[in-house]
């Protein structure tokens, strides 16, 4: 399976604030793939740099097989691109934009584009000014789309879209990849992304926490409900053997999720004493997500502030 | 509708028609606007055909000729850069498959060819009017600064986010970088009746200054625009940006302290200031400069640029707001609407009220013009609130500030020729009746303004509340009423301010008094200086100063006479006589050809000569050579008017005003007042009733207007305003009254029944017979 993005170890900065730290990631063709994070976690930048829109502090990109500051034209030409706010001109009638759209590309996208607004019921005589924000969505996606592009990346595509046309969009985003063509997206929109995405990447404050096709990482990880007899006393020792994710403890209860969990393990833990109830299961892609977004070790960081300010307290 | 077998523009197609569409309306109201304005010019040109049209007319058909393509590129600037900047197509664009380059070749394309193409009709009437040359210069020296604003203005808009401050600050970074080679042109400025002379143009630091502008401009904007069209979309250039955040985190850090919160009016108040401010310093600074630069010509510039400035800050009131919609946030917290707009006037009104007073006296000041300083201060808030209520009707501020001196300048023309019309076609009344009317329109002036204030009070919660207010048509409509009642209030009461039954035993005492304080050297010019002569209309300021001007011109002319006249005696007269009438056969030879610059100033030179020399001679008591300099001056007038009627007009007129100023005596040397039919030329535009009417004044030569007028039907009687509109018809026959209240000849020459009521009978009393 060839790589149709490259990204190795780029970074961008923005005077002093650091907006991706380090980040590498491969993309190979015939997928879709979801870049998953928090509002400000680096997603649009690190689009626009797919896109040449940024240059890069360090690292470097490759798109199609191309370097996206050095052959942006080429890019536009083989990629095609939805933004988070997609500038249509507004005195545009819907058919217009597509008219206008279509000198920039080969022969056959008027066709497609027509066939597109018919799919979404969009009036081709309205002004674009007319249209709901849903709408435009669709128009910027009939645009996006109607050219057959190899890669299609789009920034939070389905914001504004109704649930059907979302499920109906996201479903053909599989028929896309299923011919062939890869699809970047990055959504907020967990639930329906976790239906049609192939591989996840979810980016945290700028670095990448993970990157997986979504099915290995829904195997590697389980959650564990674990309820303790007394949570002054230490864990069982195989709990050394797993890679915690992320951990919350409420009295005695302690929520985890974990990376490494066997069927021996299970039995081991089941064997202690101070464990009387143990629940593991598969995650969804929502608690990974949450489990990815706020780390053990920023947990960890946290409880151990609390315990030095309450400490402190008790001292004064 | 789409058609799937719909055939696919060209690349090139598509972003012509696309930047074409942008700047379509802009280019369909600036040049209909322009033309229309021109026409209104042409339309009031033929109805006062000999009332001094020439110098102003042409002036005014090539400077709107001149001044709309460099509006075109201002709008052209804004929509194609600043506005796409600001509404995120250029995102969208930049996301086609299509080069910067090409970009910006089309942008450039539709804004300089296109401007050009769509301002090729404004020239027409100029090229039927003006000669070739003139028109060549004009268009030259107007291509030159068109492409020099097309260049900088991109550049401003694509550095600066805010397309306001960056035309603003393109065009001060001109008027600064040119004021330097402008320095000179100014002296000469008002010698040529509109902006910068022709042939100033090839002046070398202008022509240096030019060539530098486009030369790096265009080094620049290809740079500025690869930059923004790839990486640096989100670059935003403020060098106060991190200062800034800090101050606002202290300030919320000491808020959050506060026991106390801020009021309503407070956070309003500042939130204007933020909005604001610097857009308002930045209107002020050019303000400042542009009035430094045009403060020494006379013909008003500055005052035009101080207007603009005015516009600009009422435009500014509220734009912050209408971008993105950011009102919608007051408006959703429920901020009365009648609060938000006086947190906003409270703020540009500070900053223009201020500025603009002391503008105004430090101008009543240098140049002792007091008795403007009411009209400047009801036109400056006229201004300003046309731009405020057009900030608040329309989203786009480059569609807001368009409109808003799109809007002053046709109510000023629209006012002007109506005023003028008016005043104009009562050619008795003009002296003191003048003046008395435009006091009167400058008292209803603060109507205008006041119907825009309330509007824009009238309008805020339409503004505020409703998704697609429609508030541009509300701001036509309401710019139309407001533009119009100060003339039609002051055509109802005007009446009211002359006295009913006014005393007509006192005399008339203002030539007396003119002659008094008339320097010696100017007695010649006394009644034209002084705008005594009915004949002379004072339609505006302009004119006024251009007659000032003319008569200059020929004063110096008398002088330079007298003094060679004191020197060689009669033998001087014979030998300035001489190259005269081989000038005269030289341009007749000539005149086969088209009239060139050079030779109309050569011949409106030789007209005023004639004259004046005509005059001393005839004070010398050279009464056969005197006879023989006004009939050669009327040879040379019908010359005049037959190669080049417009642009000799004033000054033949000048020569008649000469003429009609001669002492009696002379006039009976030369053989009684019967000698005007032969030295008043018959056909051409000064024979008309102006000059009739300027005869009928002198008691010598009204015996001519008997022999030449058939039948003295005043223009009253052609007019269906004044016919069909009482309250005009009182105003002027109260004014005339008082202006003519010595002269019997005159009333003997009224149709009967003119006159009517009080006025009659007091008349009737005082001239029985």
């Amino acid at each position: 399976m060839s790589e149709v993005i490259s990204v190795n170890n780029v970074s961008k900065r923005f005077g002093k604030k650091t907006v991706l730290d380090n980040i590498s990631l491969k993309v190979p063709s015939g997928v879709v793939f979801a870049l998953l994070g928090e509002n400000g976690a680096g997603k649009s930048t690190l689009i626009r740099s797919m896109l040449g829109y940024t240059k890069l502090s360090s690292g470097s990109i490759s798109v199609c097989g191309l370097d996206p500051l050095k052959k942006p034209l080429e890019i536009r030409r083989q990629v095609g691109y939805v933004s988070d706010a997609p500038g249509l001109y507004e005195w545009m009638t819907v058919a217009q934009a597509g008219w206008y759209a279509s000198g920039f590309y080969p022969d056959g996208f008027l066709k497609n584009y027509a066939a597109r607004i018919n799919e979404f019921q969009l009036p081709a005589d309205s002004k674009i000014r007319d249209l709901s924000k849903g709408m435009r969505a669709k128009v910027a996606l009939s645009l996006a789309m109607a050219f057959d592009p190899a890669l299609l990346i789009m920034d939070e595509p389905t914001s504004g879209l109704d649930p059907l046309v979302r499920r109906s969009f996201l479903e053909s985003m599989i028929d896309r990849a299923a011919a062939g063509q890869t699809v970047f997206l990055s959504s907020h929109q967990i639930q329906e992304v976790e239906r049609v995405a192939d591989w996840v990447a979810i980016l945290h404050q700028g670095k990448l926490q993970i990157v997986s096709p979504l099915e290995e990482l829904k195997s590697n990880v389980t959650i564990l409900d674990l309820s303790l007899r007394d949570p002054l006393l230490a864990l069982p020792d195989e709990m050394e053997q797993l890679e915690v994710l992320h951990r919350i403890q409420k009295g005695r209860t302690i929520h985890m999720m974990v990376r490494g969990f066997t069927p021996a393990i299970e039995l081991g833990l089941s064997k202690h004493a101070n464990l009387f109830e143990i629940k593991a299961m598969r995650p969804n892609l929502e608690e990974l997500y949450l489990g990815f977004t706020q780390p053990y070790e920023s947990i960890q960081a946290r409880e151990r502030n609390e315990q030095g300010k309450s400490n402190q307290t008790e001292v004064a | 509708m789409l058609r799937a077998n719909q055939n696919k523009p060209s690349l090139w197609g598509s972003l012509l028609w696309k930047d074409f569409q942008q700047v379509k309306l802009a280019f369909l109201v600036l040049v209909g606007g322009a033309v229309c304005m021109q026409l209104l010019l042409l339309i009031f040109a033929f109805l006062t055909s000999d009332r001094e049209q020439s110098g102003p007319f042409l002036s005014s058909l090539l400077g709107i000729a001149s001044v709309t393509p460099i509006l075109l590129a201002l709008a052209c600037s804004g929509m194609l850069i600043g506005h796409e900047r600001q509404s995120g197509n250029w995102a969208w664009s930049s996301s086609l498959p299509v080069s910067w380059k090409k970009s910006l070749c089309s942008k450039l394309i539709v804004a300089s060819l296109g401007s050009l193409f769509a301002s090729l009709p404004l020239g027409i009437l100029p090229a039927i009017f003006a000669t070739v040359d003139v028109v060549a210069s004009y268009f030259g020296l107007t291509l030159l600064i068109f492409l020099q604003v097309i260049v900088l203005c991109f550049l401003a808009t694509l550095l600066m986010r805010d397309t306001l401050i960056a035309l603003l600050v393109a065009g001060t970074v001109l008027t600064v970088l040119h004021s330097f080679s402008l320095i000179p042109v100014l002296h000469s400025w008002p010698m040529n009746r509109f902006g910068i002379s022709p042939d100033v143009a090839p002046r070398f630091w202008f022509s240096f200054l030019s060539t530098s502008v486009l030369t790096v401009g265009l080094g620049l904007l290809v740079s500025a625009f690869r930059w923004r069209w790839t990486y640096g979309q989100m670059t935003k250039i403020a060098f106060w940006q991190e200062r800034a955040s800090a101050i606002v985190t202290g300030h919320f850090r000491y808020r959050e302290s506060a026991s106390s919160r801020p009021s309503e009016w407070w956070v309003m108040i500042v939130h204007s200031l933020r909005n604001s401010f610097v857009m308002g310093l930045l209107v002020l600074a050019n303000m400042v400069i542009c009035t430094i630069l045009f403060l020494r010509m006379d013909d008003g510039l500055h005052l035009f640029f101080v207007l603009l400035a005015l516009i600009a800050l009422g435009v500014i009131t509220f734009q912050s707001d209408q971008m993105l919609g950011r009102f919608r946030f007051l408006a959703d917290r429920g901020i009365a609407p009648w609060k938000l707009v006086m947190s906003r006037l409270a703020v540009s009104l500070g900053m223009a009220f201020p500025a603009y007073l002391v503008f105004l006296i430090a101008l009543a000041f240098s140049q002792g013009q007091f008795d403007r300083l009411m009209l400047g201060l009801f036109a400056g808030a006229i201004a300003f609130s046309l731009g405020a209520l057009a900030s608040m009707c329309f989203r786009s501020q480059v569609m807001a500030i368009g409109a808003a001196i799109l809007v002053g300048v046709f109510s000023f023309i629209i006012n002007g020729i109506l005023y003028s019309w008016v005043l104009h076609d009562q050619q008795m009344l003009t002296q003191v009746n003048g003046g008395a009317f435009e006091n009167i329109l400058i008292l209803f002036l603060p109507i205008g303004a006041l119907i825009l204030l309330v509007s824009i009070f009238w309008m805020a919660r339409r503004w505020l509340v409703l998704d697609k207010p429609n508030l541009e048509v509300h701001f036509l409509w309401v710019s139309a009423l407001a533009s119009l009642s100060p003339f039609c209030f002051a055509c109802t009461f005007g009446f009211l301010s002359i006295p009913y039954s006014p005393d007509l035993s006192k005399p008339v005492e203002s030539s007396q008094a003119i002659e008094h304080i008339s320097p010696d050297g100017l007695s010649i010019m006394d009644p034209l200086l002084a705008g005594d002569l009915p004949g002379i209309a004072i339609l505006s300021r302009y004119q006024s100063e251009t007659m000032h001007m003319i008569a200059g011109s020929a004063n110096g002319a008398v002088s330079t006479i007298r003094n060679e006249l004191k020197e060689k005696g009669d033998q001087a007269i014979r030998e300035l006589l001489e190259p005269i009438f081989g000038e005269l056969d030289r341009l007749q030879n000539e005149a086969k050809v088209p009239m060139s610059y050079g030779l109309n100033n050569k011949l409106n030179l030789l007209i005023i000569r004639t004259a004046a020399l005509a005059t001393i001679v005839l004070e010398e008591k050279e009464t056969e050579l005197g006879l023989r300099l006004w009939k050669l001056n009327r040879e040379l007038q019908d010359f005049a008017s037959k190669v080049n009627a417009m642009n000799s007009q004033g000054v033949r007129k000048t020569a008649m005003y000469l003429l009609l100023d001669l002492r009696s005596e002379d006039v009976q040397m030369m053989g009684g007042a019967e000698i005007y039919r032969s030295l008043i030329p018959s056909v051409s535009d000064e024979r008309a009733e102006s000059i009739q009417y300027s005869l009928a004044r002198q008691q010598n030569t009204l015996h001519h207007l008997r022999l030449t007028s058939s039948s003295a039907i005043t223009p009253m009687h052609w007019l269906a305003v004044t016919r069909f509109f009482p309250p005009l018809l009182w105003l002027y026959e109260r004014e005339m009254v008082i202006d003519h209240r010595n002269q019997r000849a005159y009333f003997a020459l009224l149709p009967k029944n003119y006159l009517t009521g009080e006025v009659r009978r007091q008349l009737e009393q005082r001239f029985p017979e």
